[in-house]
């Protein structure tokens, strides 16, 4: 399965990088991603196409496994980075930046987004707390807060009136005229976060027998429960701000990713990571060449590729 | 479990089929509308094509601050918004592509066009081997991290008032090896301004000029955006200089209640529609607006239409044309144009 994953992404990468509003042949393309000469494929196939590419998957991976972690820790099927308000805080702090039109460098943009999405966490967090948080209390805060944060956002972007093209790509969800630069701010978050993600899966593994067992067998579910919405946060809030508000992704993917490899969280994790990468993969792609010159948002077509998905393995699935 | 995982090869394989047939259309479509072999001949066939001018490697500081080295003097250069094609043109130039929103001089409706202003084509513009590129850097300037990595000098220029006119002309005629052109253009350009000013009559006219955004919210443009410093250099009385209303998706323009419009009572009103033809223009709109109803410029047929193009769009070369316009509109007589 995993194999299968791996294989499928590897493809549609390579579609990826092979297709742009310039149409390449397979050699010129080749010759651009192994080719240092400075040539105007190596410069449309290795600083335009390729880390946009990668952009996609580091996206995709951490949206897909931000929602896994918060549907396993607040056993809910329906959350999300997004419904949850977990990645809310960074878009406010997103669309202020855009708003303002500041600035501040990239890997400051990346950490003050991270930097939102926490405090959006620790108010969620804070409104659910009754001396303990109870995963139905964090679910229902991090809705209302998300309500709240995201009419914040759209408050920003509605009194900027900025052009319709940069906000709606924002709220959207897009990579357009992302490269090397943002990659680099934003990989370590995703690979460290990632793994630390991946170490928790144990823990989500008995917390999923329900909290009593879990407490039984010596997990202490208030810390992980704090320590995966971090983690969450981290890794969508990164995500947010080079991608903008891209939704569906951590809301479909683990179900995919569970009805495929069944429920532990070790597979379940890994398997979101490359569904997710694959979704977003192929939606950035067909978002750049659907249209011709202009582009969709992409967050626009993982919802019209991802719905209609899902409405099919719910059918198929029980 | 297998079905699972063949259901998700097909989709997969669907998006690429997809995606690889519109990469097809898009192909047929383009040839209809490039001409590779048209735009070779046109570089070629360019002024620029001076033997071994001097002065080059040049490095040269653009309207964004940056500094911009350029190695030899530039051949196939690509202009990527209206102010910045109509530069290049206005000195005698000339492109091997351009930006899909400018159209003028008509010339440049033949070249291939790479994206829109407010969303470049960037492997468009790598795919024509420029060796300079100029870039606006008014509307353009959150792009020039992804124009720098094209790897070609990326030269940011832009026009918010004459002034910004003449020095984006003077900066693109050193960048292309130019500079005695674009100084004749630019005191051509300042003759015919100071002659209009000239003609000035001594009435005093008050004038708003106004802009609607798609949820018909109604804005009043200062004297610092392009079309208020035309307005102040023809000496009209700008009302909207003093108020502080929201800023709106046009820079410079600031949200016109109707109380505040039928306190200043203007002479003129001028508009701009930035929604193209089949929407209504917001000088036939004006009429039926509550409060700008009752205005004594609206009840007398003191409103009128600007050229979205000329004095919002495309703010450049073509200014004293715009100027021109505006004169007529201001002071209902036409300027007297030298030796026209």
């Amino acid at each position: 399965m995993l194999a299968g994953s791996v294989l499928v992404l590897l493809a549609l990468m390579a579609v990826g990088v092979s297709l742009g509003s310039e149409r390449l042949s397979l050699a010129e393309v080749w010759d651009g991603l192994t080719n240092p000469a400075h040539t105007s494929e190596r410069v449309i196939v290795w600083d335009l196409r390729l880390p946009r590419v990668i952009l996609a998957v580091l996206v995709g991976a951490n949206l897909a496994v931000a929602g896994a972690l918060l549907q396993g820790v607040t056993r809910n099927p329906l959350a999300d980075p997004h419904l949850l308000g977990i990645s809310a805080g960074s878009g406010v702090v997103g669309a202020l930046l855009l708003v303002r039109g500041v600035d501040i460098g990239l890997e400051a943009k990346v950490a003050l987004s991270i930097l939102g999405g926490l405090a959006g966490g620790a108010f969620i967090y804070a409104m659910a707390w009754r001396g303990g948080v109870s995963p139905t209390r964090l679910t229902l805060a991090g809705v209302a807060v998300s309500f709240l944060l995201i009419s914040i956002t759209t408050a920003i972007l509605a009194s900027s009136r900025l052009f319709a093209q940069q906000s709606l790509n924002f709220v959207g969800g897009s990579l357009f005229a992302r490269g090397w630069d943002d990659l680099s701010a934003v990989w370590p978050y995703t690979v460290v976060g990632l793994l630390l993600a991946l170490g928790s899966a144990a823990s989500l593994n008995i917390m999923a027998l329900g909290e009593d067992a879990a407490a039984e067998l010596g997990v202490r579910t208030g810390w992980v429960r704090a320590i995966v919405v971090v983690l969450a946060v981290v890794l969508s809030g990164a995500a947010v701000s080079v991608a903008g508000l891209m939704g569906f992704v951590g809301l479909i993917i683990p179900h995919v990713a569970r009805a495929l490899v069944g429920q532990d969280y070790r597979y379940v994790l890994v398997t979101s990571a490359l569904l997710g990468a694959i979704l977003l993969v192929g939606s950035d792609t067909l978002a750049r060449n659907i249209l011709g010159e202009t582009e969709l948002p992409a967050g626009v077509v993982t919802a019209s590729v991802g719905a209609p998905f899902f409405l099919y393995l719910l059918r198929q699935v029980r | 479990m297998k079905k699972l995982l063949s259901l998700l090869l097909v989709g997969a394989v669907l998006i690429l089929v997809a995606a690889a047939c519109e990469d097809e259309e898009e192909e047929v479509g383009g040839t209809a509308t490039a001409h590779p072999t048209g735009t070779a001949a046109a570089a070629t066939a360019a002024p620029t094509s001076t033997p071994a001018a001097a002065g080059y490697p040049l490095t040269l500081k653009d309207m964004m601050g940056r500094s911009v080295t350029i190695a030899a003097q530039p051949q196939r250069v690509i202009a990527t918004s209206p102010t910045t094609v109509e530069s290049v043109y206005a000195i005698g130039g000339t492109l091997v592509a351009r930006d899909a929103t400018s159209d003028y001089p008509p010339e440049v409706a033949d070249l291939p066009a790479v994206g829109r202003a407010y969303a470049p084509d960037f492997e468009g513009i790598v795919a024509q081997n420029p060796d300079l590129v100029i870039a606006d850097s008014i509307n353009q300037a959150r792009f020039v991290q992804q124009f720098e990595v094209l790897g070609v000098p990326v030269l940011m220029a832009g026009a918010a008032s004459v002034d910004d006119v003449e020095t984006a002309m003077r900066l693109v005629g050193q960048a292309l090896g130019l500079s005695s052109e674009a100084e004749l253009a630019i005191t051509k350009l300042e003759q015919d301004r100071d002659d209009l000013i000239a003609q000035v009559p001594q009435q005093q006219v008050k004038v708003l000029i106004l802009i609607m955004d798609a949820d018909r919210r109604i804005y009043a443009a200062k004297p610092d955006t392009y079309v208020g410093s035309l307005a102040q250099l023809l000496k009209a009385e700008n009302p909207a200089a003093g108020l502080s209303g929201a800023a709106g998706p046009y820079p410079g323009y600031v949200l016109l209640s109707a109380e505040q419009a039928v306190t200043e009572n203007p002479d003129v009103i001028l508009t701009i529609s930035p929604a193209p033809a089949p929407a209504p223009q917001l000088s036939e709109i004006l009429k039926d607006v509550p409060g700008y109803s009752d205005l004594d410029a609206v009840k007398a047929g003191g409103v009128h239409e600007l050229d979205v193009t000329l004095f919002l769009q495309a703010p450049g070369p073509r200014v004293i044309e715009a100027m021109r316009a505006m004169f007529s509109l201001l002071y209902g007589t036409a300027p007297v144009v030298p030796g026209g």
